[in-house]
């Protein structure tokens, strides 16, 4: 293989979508090339309702030959979320973000369109078994996070090395101040929870302020909340927000708030360890909890109780010297978060 | 009269009937494979699963050149010497390879009986939809 | 519609094997409805009257100078070579009909080929059927003299039905078996037809018997055919033994001949059952028909089998001779008020035992077992049903188009595209029952052409 192999990168492509899956494809081609390598992104959209597309859209990616285009072969194909790396190649390396959840953990919960009946669970067993066979063909297999290499395991009986994903703008993170608000940086979607810190604002005793970034179908339901909650004036909803101003924010929130269900990574974390800021997250989300140590980089408390959230708010409004403190302990944490060392593993460098 | 759509949907049907009767071929396919390849690479393990502890040196010609000729008779005189660490070594080994490759070949046999016995579960399963009630007689015998 | 003319290659009595009974008894109600001319081997003359006096009867060399007379050659084969080698060449030569009494021929061409020198034959009709890495594997595996072990897996029936134009088997299991390696092929399930050899007398003097065998007075179990290690004499034998304790004056009569690669005799010394069980040895068809009315309790196990149809249970059951058999996927048509069926599992010698005790003990059992076994029999294997059945075949294919099952690598698009899809599917687990699942697929596959 020569010293600049071609490289493709194969996602899925929900149309008219761009949360943190696209950001991670955008952020790898973008380093890819500005370090010599010819890439090219191999995005194929993807439904997975009605329940009958599933299957296609495996059956699609496996039909796909990328082992050369125009003559000249494609070295190296680096498949990143499902049903992606179901493709077909000698040298597949999977750097798995996200699984089909509704097909694993999240069955029998509200969040999976999944039922208790025999067609269903005919369609996740073949998930399962489609998943396991194309998955143990990588020549390297890692995932974003140990939640997700241990649902792999669960699930598929594979083992993945976990290499986690630098952010996108990694470098230009920086810290200015502590400044009087809380940041909140996502999709708007129910299981994201930002319904929860907003709850939790009307229970501070200081005026912390919550400043939400981000698009989606929850922001009515959200504002709604905020006036239930007479904190309208608090929370400010700032929509889409370009890479200068998100960098801007990171920089001067003196906390950031990232408390979804169960997420596989969580690339707020990262980005607000790399701003050194503390993270304010809970019990139960999944790959946050693998940074954020309680009382250490940020707290970590129960949906069940959101007054302990309000209470762990005040304290940092409190005390700027903690944030500080507990920022820059987050930071030491995800110094080794770059891309340099993440595509060196990707090719086997 | 035949519409556009009785054509393409007879169409369609005939391109179900040609995937399954793919799938089907396929699932044979794996089948025989999976179970035919364990037996092979079962005859072929117990057949090299004994180490032989006497490696040739030398033989059946000698190196050519002096200086060969020398390293190749002090290997033969230091293989002489350690006889009583390796055999004993080589024996343990062999003992553990003829038990996995039995133990292997015990799982191989059971796992082609209990291949037999879901095919005919399967078959009495598809059978009784058709069972020749008449027949059947009151008496059941382990009653 | 003029008769249809059938060339009808099939081994003749005196051979001892079961298909000259089979065919003897078929052939002349098939001669009623179309005409039929016999092919058979060199080296024995016919025995049979009825067939020899009925039927024109021709060495198998004589065929290719006749074949223009005939609108189809019937090819009768089993898995023995020594009765059906001499038709093989044809089958490829002049497609017809192939009546396969059995669905498992690795002996059958491991014999043809490899035993006679030539073991690249053999490895090539492995690649022809299997490809050419299961060829390897199967061949590592024969080279090892384990060839059994893979019975059922590989069994080489493809070439055979590739051949034909038509295909009978003679039971459910056989047929789907077929149609799951061959999925083009033509085939048709018949019954094995149930009919009493030439000459059997209105009533069997079953005493004069007992007298011959000198077993007056004596409870019998007995057990008929070729003894093969699949016959499991030796679990028959571990089960009489036990039996005997309750019944001393139980006798087991092995009513047939013994392979030679099977030591039935050395088994009966080792279990010390020297004076209470008799090998007969072979006999003619009339005598053996005769015999089964000798046993209280008829023993019939085989495992493992290979596809074909029993055809002594038959006999058994339509002379309502109360039988135990192996509950096995070639019998699965026998339902079981007719007859008793015991799984060949672990516990198998432990449930005959039981079996004879109980059998032995309600005697009133036995015979509603036996009568349900005639009514069966009479009603589902009638022999004048069954031949009809197979000239309506005959012409059925003589009518139809020949329809290989082998097809060659696809030139079009769409079906390269439904056998990959299909391939990848299938490892994935999708079975050809998921409808739900398939039907977007092929939706969108139609759609595309």
């Amino acid at each position: 293989m020569s010293e600049y192999p071609r490289i493709a990168v194969c996602t899925a492509q929900i149309p008219f979508e761009y949360g943190g899956a696209e950001i991670h494809a955008d952020s790898l081609i973008h380093e890819l090339k500005k370090r010599g390598y010819p890439v090219e992104a191999i995005r194929v959209p993807f439904r997975w309702y009605p329940k009958e597309e599933v299957l296609k859209g495996y059956l699609s990616w496996r039909l796909l030959d990328l082992t050369e285009s125009e003559g000249r072969p494609i070295d190296i194909v680096i498949a990143l979320k499902f049903p992606s790396f179901v493709i077909r190649h000698p040298h597949k390396v999977v750097w798995l973000v996200q699984q089909f959840r509704q097909a694993y953990e999240l069955f029998g919960t509200p969040h999976s369109h999944f039922q208790d009946n025999p067609y269903d669970h005919r369609l996740r067993e073949i998930i399962r078994r489609a998943d396991t066979q194309t998955l143990a063909e990588a020549r390297r297999l890692f995932t974003t996070s140990r939640n997700l290499a241990g649902r792999l395991a669960r699930f598929n009986g594979l083992q993945a090395c976990v290499l986690p994903c630098p952010p996108k703008l990694d470098g230009l993170y920086h810290c200015d101040s502590y400044g009087d608000y809380v940041l909140a940086v996502s999709r708007l979607v129910g299981w994201k929870r930002n319904h929860l810190i907003i709850e939790a604002l009307a229970y501070t005793h200081t005026p912390a302020r919550l400043l939400i970034a981000g698009r989606g179908p929850e922001l009515q339901n959200l504002q709604k909340l905020a006036s239930q909650c007479g904190v309208t004036d608090r929370v400010e909803f700032l929509g889409f927000v370009p890479d200068e101003q998100l960098l801007d924010l990171y920089a001067n929130c003196f906390a950031v708030f990232y408390g979804p269900m169960d997420e596989d990574y969580g690339l707020a974390t990262i980005e607000a360890f790399k701003s050194q800021k503390p993270v304010l997250t809970f019990d139960d989300s999944g790959g946050v909890l693998e940074y954020v140590e309680d009382g250490v980089t940020g707290y970590i408390t129960s949906t069940n109780d959101l007054h302990q959230l309000a209470a762990c708010i005040d304290r940092l409004y409190s005390d700027r010297g903690l944030c500080r403190q507990m920022g820059m302990a987050g930071f030491e944490k995800v110094q080794p978060i770059t891309w340099d060392i993440t595509i060196a593993q990707l090719l086997g460098r | 009269m035949t519409t556009e759509t009785d054509i393409a949907t007879e169409e369609v049907a005939d391109v179900l009937r040609q995937l399954k009767q793919e799938i089907r071929r396929q699932h044979l396919q794996d089948e025989m494979e999976c179970a035919v390849g364990v037996v092979a690479a079962l005859i072929q393990a117990r057949e090299v699963s004994q180490v032989n502890p006497h490696q040739p040196i030398a033989w059946p010609h000698w190196p050519e050149g002096l200086w060969p000729k020398i390293v190749a008779l002090l290997q033969k005189v230091v293989r002489r010497l350690l006889r009583w660490y390796i055999n004993p070594l080589v024996a343990e080994q062999n003992r553990f390879n003829s038990a996995v490759v039995t133990a292997l070949d015990a799982l191989a046999r059971e796992n082609a009986r209990l291949r037999d016995e879901v095919r005919m579960l399967a078959a009495r399963q598809a059978d009784m939809a058709t069972a020749q009630e008449p027949y059947r007689i009151r008496e059941r015998l382990w009653d | 519609m003029s008769r249809l003319r059938l060339a009808y290659f099939t081994p003749l009595s005196p051979l001892r094997t079961a298909l000259a009974d089979h065919s003897e008894g078929l052939l002349p109600l098939i001669a009623q409805e179309a005409d039929v001319d016999i092919f058979i081997d060199e080296g024995y003359s016919p025995s049979n009257p009825h067939i020899v006096n009925c039927l024109n009867i021709y060495p198998y060399r004589e065929f290719p100078r006749r074949a223009a007379d005939y609108d189809l050659p019937v090819y009768v084969m089993g898995d023995d070579l020594t009765y059906h080698d001499y038709m093989h060449d044809f089958m490829r030569d002049y497609p017809g009909v192939v009546v396969l009494h059995d669905t498992e021929f690795q002996h059958y061409f491991i014999q043809r080929t490899w035993a006679r020198g030539d073991m690249a034959a053999y490895q090539a009709e492995l690649e022809w059927a299997y490809g050419p890495s299961l060829a390897d594997a199967v061949m590592t595996i024969a080279c090892a003299g384990q060839i059994d072990r893979v019975r059922g897996l590989c069994p080489l029936v493809e070439r055979l039905v590739d051949w034909s134009r038509g295909v009978i088997v003679y039971n459910e299991y056989a047929r789907c078996e077929l149609m799951r390696r061959c999925p083009g092929a033509r085939v048709r399930a018949l019954k094995y037809h149930f009919y009493l050899p030439e000459g059997f007398p209105a009533e069997v003097d079953v005493d004069g018997l007992r007298k011959r065998w000198d077993i007056e007075g004596q409870f019998i179990i007995g057990t008929f055919g070729l003894f093969i290690p699949d016959k499991r004499i030796d679990v028959c034998l571990r089960a009489f033994k036990r039996f005997l304790a309750v019944r001393p004056d139980a006798r087991y009569m092995l009513i047939g001949q013994n392979s030679p690669y099977y030591d039935v005799p050395g088994m009966i010394r080792d279990y010390g059952l020297g004076e209470y069980v008799t090998l007969t040895g072979w006999m003619d068809a009339l005598e053996f028909t005769q015999h089964l009315f000798l046993p209280d309790i008829v023993i019939h196990l085989r495992y493992p089998h290979i596809g074909g149809t029993l055809y002594t249970p038959l006999r058994l059951l339509g002379l309502g001779r109360p039988t135990i058999l192996s509950d096995i996927e070639v019998l699965m048509d026998l339902p079981e008020g007719c007859c008793v069926k015991i799984a060949p599992d672990e516990y198998e010698e432990e449930t005959l035992f039981a079996m004879l005790c109980y059998l032995a003990e309600h005697p009133d059992l036995r015979q509603k077992m036996g009568e349900n076994a005639r009514r069966f029999i009479q009603e589902h294997h009638n022999v004048a049903r069954i031949a009809r059945q197979h000239v309506e075949f005959f012409e059925e294919v003589v009518a139809s188009p020949p329809k290989p099952f082998t097809r060659p690598p696809s030139q079009f698009w769409d079906e390269q595209l439904v056998r990959e899809s299909a391939a990848i599917l299938a490892r994935w687990g999708v079975s050809d029952v998921d409808d739900d699942l398939l039907q977007p697929i092929a939706d969108a596959i139609a759609a595309l052409s």
